[in-house]
């Protein structure tokens, strides 16, 4: 690289590194501080958008001073790559969970409610769609049972969607919740409880194609559990009640 | 430094049906645009990283205006003049995607967007020879990936660091180094003249003056099409580029001297936020046609004059005139075909 070429890229660099720092570091030669500060403010409070628009609960339970200091946290620190600005969300997780150095005052569900509020988004755009040929109608017990798009299950160790202003401190309790796109394309969101988000995890990865009968009977046997007929029925009763939902969109 | 020109052969752009007036098209525009289908809209454009990957309603509703509407794409994070390297992978994404819809055609900024990591927004590249170099040489890298040629966009700026030379220049420089196609951005253009008196008067009558002279300084035959933006007064010197607010009076002024200088060139209204009513931006729209129209005018008068004064001095037979006839009317509706 000539002497010429290393100067403009060093400008580059320090530009760059003044603007995430958010001012900490040294900008280039003759340049004003008010228009340096039109740099600064419009990048970091671009990022921040982002991030007010994903995470508007986390925001208002935290209060503006942490969630700024969160925010630029993020925003000077993590390693940003993603070209596609949808993802800067999953980022912020992805922060949160390996990148911030948590702070006392910081709630201890503050990772999950971000996480419970970045799933309501990343399964509105999710690219996933219905399967070809499936029966709508088609019994789900005797059949292959089939799940509605981006249908996925999750455990929380805190209830994140109770969280609001009105109840700022939950007591840790194990909250299974099943999130999915329902017929009119809206996001929807119903509390469960473990046993059954194991049976969803069957029915989502069911590479044998067994219909919804036999996938109840092999939930039980891997829970050691005897498959009585009230248990069997429990279950059967569960695959039917997601197809009214919709979590089940029908048999293949 | 001496570059290789791109030696893949390139598909040019599909036949550029692509005329009048359109509009940026934003998700917050998206529910009223919806309910108007008959919104006397050009053509469109988009952001690729902001529905690339996007399923479920937004997805569906993105196809549907696909299918609508002549599409553009203007790309945001390619950072073209930056210091890190190009990410291939995402330039063949948005390839594939701009297959996937039928896209006209792909703009991205002359600018760069991180350092080593992305900030996601427009910083200024130093205008320098060794910097038109590196860009040239990344625009021409990303030409033979897409097996098409880039449009490039000259961008507001707040700063001018490192500068070497006036920003016509370094922008004519890129594009005849990298033989690539431009996306001139008139509100920038203001932008820049009122911030960046580059030892000139700082009134805006001398940045009007400015502005004229790097339109007039801009390659004709390579504008692909033109932006028109509002932008916000931060002080007297300083204008931020916002697109949150109507075009402004200077900036209508200025598309009006491009048309002169250029002929009439497609011109797309970007507005990002606060959105007034749709009736609105199709007023600005209309705007954009009109000044067209009336571009147009002036040509073929200019055309005819010329014309018949070399038709005097010279006589010519029947049939030449004939055809110069049937060439002017061509013209004239290559100009106006879709007011």
């Amino acid at each position: 690289m000539s002497t010429a070429a290393k100067g403009f890229t060093e400008l580059q660099l320090q530009l760059a590194d003044h603007i995430r720092t958010r001012g900490q570091t040294v900008p280039p030669a003759d340049t004003e501080e008010r228009r340096l500060k039109v740099y600064r403010d419009l990048f970091y409070n671009n990022v921040k958008g982002f991030l007010d628009g994903g995470f508007p609960v986390c925001r208002s339970m935290l209060g503006e001073e942490q969630w700024d200091r969160i925010a630029t946290a993020f925003f000077k620190e993590y390693p940003h790559q993603t070209p596609y600005f949808l993802e800067i969300s999953a980022a912020f997780l992805d922060f949160l969970n390996t990148g911030y150095n948590h702070e006392p005052s910081d709630p201890p569900w503050l990772n999950e409610l971000a996480h419970y509020e970045w799933l309501e988004l990343a399964v509105d755009v999710d690219p996933s769609d219905k399967p070809e040929g499936v029966q709508l109608d088609g019994d789900v017990l005797t059949g292959v049972p089939v799940t509605a798009p981006a249908c996925q299950g999750f455990l929380y160790q805190y209830p994140v969607h109770t969280i609001a202003p009105q109840n700022p401190s939950p007591e840790p309790r194990q909250t299974a919740l099943v999130v999915y796109r329902d017929d009119d394309e809206q996001v929807r969101f119903t509390e469960t409880n473990p046993f059954t988000l194991s049976l969803l995890a069957l029915v989502s990865a069911n590479p044998d194609r067994l219909t919804g009968l036999q996938l109840v009977e092999t939930l039980l046997q891997a829970s050691g559990m005897e498959a009585s007929d009230a248990a069997m029925a429990g279950g059967c009763q569960i695959l039917q009640q997601w197809h009214q939902q919709g979590i089940l969109l029908g048999t293949l | 430094m001496n570059i290789e020109r791109a030696t893949v052969p390139m598909e040019h752009n599909s036949p550029w049906d692509v005329q009048g007036a359109g509009l940026g098209l934003r998700r917050g525009l998206l529910p009223e645009l919806l309910q108007a289908p008959d919104a006397p809209i050009d053509f469109m454009e988009v952001a690729p990283e902001n529905w690339m990957n996007v399923g479920g309603r937004l997805g569906r509703q993105f196809r549907e205006m696909t299918e609508r509407y002549d599409f553009l794409c203007h790309g945001l994070s390619l950072s073209v003049g930056g210091p890190a390297p190009l990410d291939e992978q995402f330039i063949r994404d948005v390839g594939a995607f701009l297959k996937q819809h039928n896209i006209k055609a792909y703009s991205e900024h002359l600018s760069y967007c991180g350092g080593e990591h992305h900030l996601y927004d427009l910083m200024p590249i130093p205008f320098t020879e060794a910097a038109a170099n590196h860009v040239a040489e990344r625009i021409m890298r990303v030409q033979d990936i897409l097996g098409r040629r880039l449009i490039i966009e000259n961008v507001s700026a707040y700063l001018e660091p490192g500068k070497e030379m006036s920003e016509p220049e370094f922008v004519n420089l890129v594009l005849q180094k990298a033989d690539c196609e431009l996306l001139l951005d008139i509100n920038n253009i203001y932008v820049n003249s009122v911030n960046h008196p580059s030892g000139g008067a700082a009134d805006r009558h001398s940045a009007m003056a400015r502005a004229k002279s790097y339109i007039e300084a801009m390659p004709g035959e390579r504008i692909r099409y033109m932006h028109i933006a509002g932008h916000f007064e931060e002080a007297d010197d300083l204008l931020v580029d916002t697109h949150g607010m109507e075009v402004k009076d200077d900036v209508w002024q200025l598309l009006q001297h491009t048309y002169a200088c250029h002929g009439v060139v497609p011109t797309l209204l970007e507005r990002d936020f606060n959105f007034p009513p749709l009736a609105e931006l199709m007023d600005e729209l209309n705007q954009i046609r009109r000044t067209q129209q009336q571009a147009a005018e002036h040509q073929e008068q200019g055309q005819q004059e010329q014309g018949q004064q070399e038709q005097g001095q010279q006589e010519q037979g029947q049939q030449e005139q004939g055809q110069q006839e049937q060439g002017q009317q061509e013209k004239a509706q290559q100009a106006g075909g879709d007011l």
